[in-house]
């Protein structure tokens, strides 16, 4: 059975905690309330129509000014996969950038560990429950959340003393200004 | 002197000039490899192209035996302190080649994590442009860097 064909079963069992149904490029997106986001997950996994055993991806994204959109900034997406149905359903979640913090999926997912890490480390979601919630891929001496849109595009945080170092935001500007008096 | 019985048998030259001939030919390089660049280095370092043929290909794996650090790939932030670490722990002569522009510049990397040009931080000898560059680049400059090493001042202590 492919997955969408079911959704309604999910607005049965969880009522307003499903936001809606999204198509997005071609794919069903289910929107769901950042409360209630971890026994969705696990009732796609445990309901044997579904059976979702694997969790592909889970990453985040931060939609300040995108275009036409509307509510909460940050937005966090889940991927999951099942490998005996061969279904995938994707999942959304967004969430304030005043309080972007949402339970943790690592107690039904062992992959979300790592995946949260990532996730905190680059758009700064605080994931509650989670065992180990530090920084994966940055050093601890970084300050803020890189893929933030608020994150200077070209700021830097050198460890060691950079000789000669170019100061890259007054040469950016530069640089635009040359652009748009040549245009 | 053609008359000069000595003149079949020895060769007169400056003690700098030899040092300069046998430091240019016994370059014990370090590999510090990070990135794609990687792939075009063994290329150049394997049998089709080989580096051995101009002395310049020995890699040891002790920045304490190497005297050519060859950085092959891109530099972040979180590294660089490594990089800088391996540098200062290769013995005097040295030489640093960036290999790429990743290790040059920075390459396309312009943002939060990545070094624009390991020569923010450490004396660069050598730059090899290319994304990757071919091998041909490279022995080009390796051999450029030997020129450079010959005619460099080399004091015995």
């Amino acid at each position: 059975m492919l997955f969408f064909e079911a959704h309604k079963i999910l607005f049965e069992k969880f009522g307003s905690k499903i936001l809606g149904l999204e198509n997005q490029t071609g794919r069903q997106v289910v929107m769901v309330h950042a409360d209630s986001i971890v026994e969705v997950v696990q009732f796609l996994k445990d309901e044997p129509m579904y059976a979702f055993d694997l969790l592909v991806d889970l990453s985040g994204a931060d939609y300040s000014g995108y275009p036409e959109h509307v509510g909460p900034e940050l937005c966090v997406s889940y991927q999951l996969l099942s490998t005996t149905k061969q279904t995938r359903c994707w999942i959304k979640v967004y969430l304030p950038m005043a309080e972007a913090t949402i339970a943790t999926l690592s107690s039904v997912y062992a992959a979300a560990n790592w995946y949260e890490r990532e996730c905190w480390d680059m758009y700064g979601i605080r994931f509650t429950g989670h065992p180990y919630l530090k920084r994966l891929l940055m050093y601890e001496e970084f300050e803020g959340h890189p893929l933030r849109k608020s994150y200077p595009i070209l700021k830097m945080q050198p460890l060691i003393p950079m000789r000669d170092a170019v100061d890259y935001e007054n040469v950016a500007r530069l640089n635009r200004a040359d652009r748009s008096q040549g245009s | 002197m053609s008359g000069d019985p000595l003149y079949d048998v020895v060769l007169t030259t400056r003690l700098d000039k030899v040092l300069g001939w046998a430091r240019k030919y016994s370059l014990f390089q370090y590999p510090f490899v990070t990135a794609c660049c990687g792939m075009e280095f063994m290329a150049t370092s394997a049998s089709h192209y080989d580096t051995d043929r101009f002395g310049a290909a020995f890699p040891r794996f002790s920045p304490r035996q190497a005297d050519l650090l060859m950085v092959v790939g891109t530099i972040t932030h979180k590294q660089a302190p490594i990089l800088k670490r391996i540098y200062d722990q290769m013995c005097d002569p040295k030489w640093v080649v960036a290999f790429g522009v990743c290790a040059t510049s920075g390459g396309f990397y312009q943002n939060y994590c990545s070094v624009p040009g390991i020569d923010t931080f450490l004396p660069v000898d050598m730059y090899i442009p290319g994304c990757p560059p071919r091998p041909e680049t490279v022995i080009d400059a390796l051999l450029k860097l030997q020129d450079r090493i010959q005619d460099q001042r080399h004091s015995i202590v």
